[in-house]
């Protein structure tokens, strides 16, 4: 499968980011054309496309616009997620810096299609300073050319956007907690019901869209359901942005059409692994998703195939780990994320975590126990599904998996008191987790 | 309404109604800690997971509503299974100190315990703990032992929603999560005791109950605060005759949940001498110890050598409805006194929040609705008259009560009552100055010690329970008006004996403004 650039179309052009290279490729006349249209209309085009969330989930994103109430008696509101900060994933990163206006006019497009008179919001994470200036730059310059603002195309819609900067809590990415962060509140996700569509933002109906699904909506609106549904296998469709790290020669955001195999990602287009050593384990989608091993990664990645392999596409994070990484290791480092960011407010996820970390911590010490590889595997039951928010389901994503699949590695360091030979930890201990 | 299958049981509850209340119907309790049915609910304590047949995960009892036909597992291995889960994420970082916690017996936390604990940990690690905030007082009457903490942010939606001060809130994130209080800002509000109540473990205790008593040592009785004139129900927890604490009943119609913290403390009052023995003051002018026959003696002479004219009564706003009433029948209907009012101090204005409307209690005494409906309207300028202009002229002058008003304690006001010839004062309050002036003083009893009702403000009438005995020769104030009666009227049948309930239905059929006091009652509380 060759990469193909259709949301990575304009990045590799100087100057990407100004609304001129924007405009001459064709910018805002899918805006344009949407505003024309019926809102039901292109909710039902977003529903023809099968476009699913890029965020993680990957929920149908015409179906979640359909949820929104129509007269509700507060102001709808649009949030554009773009709170990356799942270690592994950089791909609305792109996007933001590169294209913003492709993510404004994906805006306009769904602001419209959702309510008459929205509101809408960009949440990005406070430490993307830079994109927040992008994306601001971009704001006025297309309020400057009468994108956003009164009476937009002469359709008598107005939409504004309002770019909201996080303060660095991973936590805010969650649909729920990022509402409340927005509010102003701290960033702790919110028991659901009622769901975001009916009781969202200051109690407004909300759609909380990640950065790079909004950004599909302008193809599917100027070229079709039909050309969108062009890539990929039917309900896995559409351009995907893959962000491969860890041990490859060549790192990077790729676009491919979705279910790219990922084998071919890893060996053909990242050039295979460092060195040519030998692969170990693959993350198929950011530090959440379990991990796959070496025999189990000839598989397409798109969002049923991933979630039939055990794993799950996430946001397409693919972290290679190669046979000198030490899993106990690596698994720690993502455990101590997660403890790190857990919000502290429902009890598996606050204890469970950091339990976890302590007692991966204690293994990679020397100081592990004959029983810690059965309580992990034990404790993660008890966290996973019973968590508030998914953040619990996350964290014990790697454990398990990799607590399965590597139960050797565990016994050996529980036994030799060290990691397997040939095996390094990779700890920078002389920088320390950020105070944040 | 939802017709729903709780472990095996079909109930009939209302539609929208959470799984944790719908079981209630079941009689199935559903083990919770943040959950609080008079705040919002949050979902965060993960304890109350139930299973409900067609969803894939465990559901938070508090935040899945019911609906028709719902087939609901509250105890099934599955769900055990989940809860023993979160009872250990809650116990490992607890330090486990129930021998020396306040809390334990009355312990959410150390009752699921018992159920859901495991008799070993597994957990190997340092417990997290919290230093420098095991024992801090973060107002003047809470202090915070933080490593008791289970995060479940009760106290903090008590001041969020309830008295709308927010002074808690969480500090830093994940495990290190802290519930504290802003710089410079304590957690001080009219309320701010009800945090102790509704925490489920000992990490918030009161520092007036702080290492004073083991709860199950606690004797507990029902009562009303006397506070004010809300009627807080409440439990008076006492023992060997000491009250040790207030503690909140709950009804939705007058307090909720919730005691105010000068009513909750207001049994302080008490940690005084009391009067146990009559006192007389005899020719000599000597005030000593004496008997009862003594005190009835004297004050006999002093009734019968004088007529009703020169009689008067100050009722008190702390009486009973039935002490009112027995007190009408002595002096206005036996003795023919003219001259009875009743007072009550301002105070306040003291806000309570009931389910569903919020109380403004604005006067020092919890009856005087009550007394003031047995005694007659428009009395209390009598009594303004006897404080203010002095008792010229009166032979005898009965104080049913010392502590009727704060200006009794006055010195100007005792000499003006002073005046009257024969001044005889029920108290229990030894320290009184009333009690130092008087010329018979007869041992009465605090609210603990007796039994009746109360007239709250919004007409409700509610009950008190004896909690103890009264002490010494002190005997129940309905007593020392039917030793008065029958001293001075033998063949009265009304004072041969002086039973609250027999009074009360009398009270009921004598006077019309007490006609309708069944109605205004919970049923409850009868």
């Amino acid at each position: 499968m060759e990469p193909i650039k259709v949301l990575t179309a304009n990045v590799d052009k100087p100057n990407s980011k100004s609304i001129e290279v924007y405009l001459e490729g064709g910018g805002y006349e899918a805006a344009r054309k949407a505003l024309q249209m019926k809102p039901e209309e292109i909710v039902q085009l977003v529903k023809d496309s099968e476009l699913r969330g890029r965020g993680g989930a990957g929920f149908p994103t015409g179906n979640k616009w359909g949820f929104v109430p129509k007269n509700a008696p507060k102001p709808t509101y649009l949030l554009c997620n773009a709170d990356e900060a799942e270690p592994g994933t950089f791909k609305d990163r792109v996007i933001i810096e590169k294209d913003p206006h492709l993510l404004l006019e994906g805006m306009i497009i769904a602001a419209y299609a959702i309510a008459s008179n929205p509101m809408a919001y960009i949440y990005i994470r406070g430490e993307f300073h830079y994109g927040s200036t992008v994306l601001n730059k971009a704001i006025e310059e297309a309020q400057a050319k009468g994108f956003l603002g009164k009476n937009i195309f002469g359709s008598g819609f107005d939409f504004d956007i309002t770019v909201h900067r996080g303060a660095g809590a991973y936590i805010c990415g969650e649909e729920t907690g990022l509402i409340e962060s927005v509010e102003g509140h701290r960033g702790q996700p919110r028991v659901k019901p009622p769901f975001p569509a009916v009781v969202g933002v200051f109690g407004g109906p909300t759609v909380v869209q990640n950065v790079e699904t909004l950004s599909c909506v302008p193809f599917i609106i100027s070229k079709g359901p039909d050309w969108f549904k062009s890539f990929g296998t039917p309900k896995n469709t559409g351009p995907k942005l893959y962000c491969v790290s860890g041990r490859v020669k060549k790192p990077g955001v790729y676009e491919f059409p979705m279910g790219v195999n990922l084998k071919e990602l890893i060996y053909d287009h990242c050039g295979g692994i460092v060195g040519d050593r030998k692969l170990k384990a693959v993350i198929p989608g950011g530090a959440s998703a379990p991990m796959l091993k070496p025999d189990e990664i000839d598989l397409p990645l798109n969002f049923d195939a991933v979630m039939k392999a055990g794993s799950m596409l996430g946001s397409a994070g693919v972290i290679v780990l190669d046979e000198t990484v030490c899993i106990v290791d690596a698994v720690w480092r993502l455990s101590k994320f997660f403890a790190h960011e857990s919000c502290g407010q429902c009890t598996p996820c606050r204890e469970g975590t950091n339990w976890m970390e302590s007692i991966l911590d204690r293994l990679e010490r020397g100081e592990g126990r004959q029983q810690d590889a059965d309580l992990l595997l034990d404790m993660a039951d008890n966290i996973g599904g019973k968590s508030l928010c998914a953040l619990g389901d996350a964290a014990i994503g790697p454990v398990i998996s990799s607590v399965k699949k590597f139960r050797d590695e565990y016994l050996y360091h529980v036994t030799n008191k060290s990691c397997m030979p040939g095996t390094t930890r990779y700890r920078r201990l002389d920088m320390p987790v950020a105070a944040h | 309404m939802a017709k729903v299958t709780i472990d095996g049981t079909e109930v009939e509850v209302q539609e929208g109604l959470n799984v944790i209340e719908a079981a209630k119907a079941a009689d199935v309790h559903v083990p919770h800690f943040c959950y609080h049915p008079s705040l919002t609910v949050v979902g965060q304590c993960r304890m109350c997971l139930v299973e409900v047949e067609g969803m894939p995960k465990l559901q938070a009892g508090c935040s899945t509503t019911v609906k028709d036909g719902m087939k609901i597992h509250v105890y099934n291995d599955k769900v055990d299974k989940a809860r023993k889960g979160q009872m250990e994420f809650l116990l490992i970082n607890h330090p486990l100190d129930c021998p020396i916690c306040d809390k334990a017996g009355e312990c959410p936390l150390q009752d699921y315990s018992f159920n859901y604990g495991s008799v070993t940990s597994r957990y190997g690690e340092f417990k997290r703990t919290y230093p420098g905030m095991d024992r801090t007082p973060i107002g003047p009457h809470v202090v915070q032992n933080m490593n008791r903490c289970i995060h479940c942010t009760r106290c903090i939606r008590f001041t969020q929603e309830i008295t709308g001060t927010s002074e808690l809130a969480f500090f830093k994130r994940g495990a290190s999560t802290e519930v504290g209080v802003f710089p410079d800002t304590p957690l001080d509000n009219w309320m701010s005791a009800c945090v102790t109540d509704i925490c489920p473990t000992g990490a918030l205790t009161t520092r007036e109950f702080r290492f004073e008593n083991r709860v199950w040592n606690l004797d507990s009785a029902e009562s009303v605060c006397n506070g004010c004139d809300v009627g807080c129900n409440i439990f008076i927890g006492h023992r060997n005759g000491q009250i040790f604490r207030y503690r909140p009943r709950v009804n939705p119609d007058v307090n909720d949940h919730w005691l105010c913290d000068f009513g909750r403390f207001s049994h302080e009052r008490y940690d005084t001498d009391r009067v146990v023995v009559p006192k007389v003051r005899n020719e000599d002018d000597y005030f000593g110890i004496s008997t009862w026959t003594e005190a009835l003696d004297s004050i006999g002479k002093a009734v019968r050598a004088t007529t009703s004219e020169k009689m008067a009564v100050i009722a008190s706003a702390n009486m009973t409805n039935e002490e009112a009433f027995l007190a009408r029948k002595l002096f206005a209907d036996r003795l023919g006194v003219k001259s009875i009012g009743v007072m009550v101090d301002a105070i306040g204005p003291i806000r309570m929040k009931a389910r569903t409307e919020w109380l403004v209690g604005t006067q020092g005494a919890p009856n005087f609705r009550g007394v003031e409906r047995v005694l007659g309207e428009g009395t209390s300028k009598r009594v303004d008259d006897l404080l203010t202009r002095g008792a010229e002229g009166i032979d005898v002058l009965f104080i049913t009560d010392a502590a009727f008003s704060e200006r009794a304690k006055d010195p100007a006001v005792v000499a003006n009552l002073r005046k009257a010839k024969m001044l005889v004062v029920l108290s229990w309050d030894a320290t009184h100055p009333l009690a130092d002036s008087a010329d018979v003083v007869l041992p009465s009893t605090i609210h603990a010690e007796k039994e009746g009702t109360y007239t709250n403000l919004q007409g409700r009438i509610q009950r008190i329970f004896q909690a103890f005995p009264p002490k010494g020769q002190t005997v129940t104030d309905l007593e020392i008006y039917r030793r008065i009666g029958a001293h001075l009227f033998p063949e009265a049948e009304e004072f041969t004996t002086a039973d609250a309930a027999d009074l009360f239905d009398d009270m009921r059929a004598t006077i019309p403004a007490m006609k309708n006091a069944e109605e205004a009652a919970p049923a409850e509380a009868w």
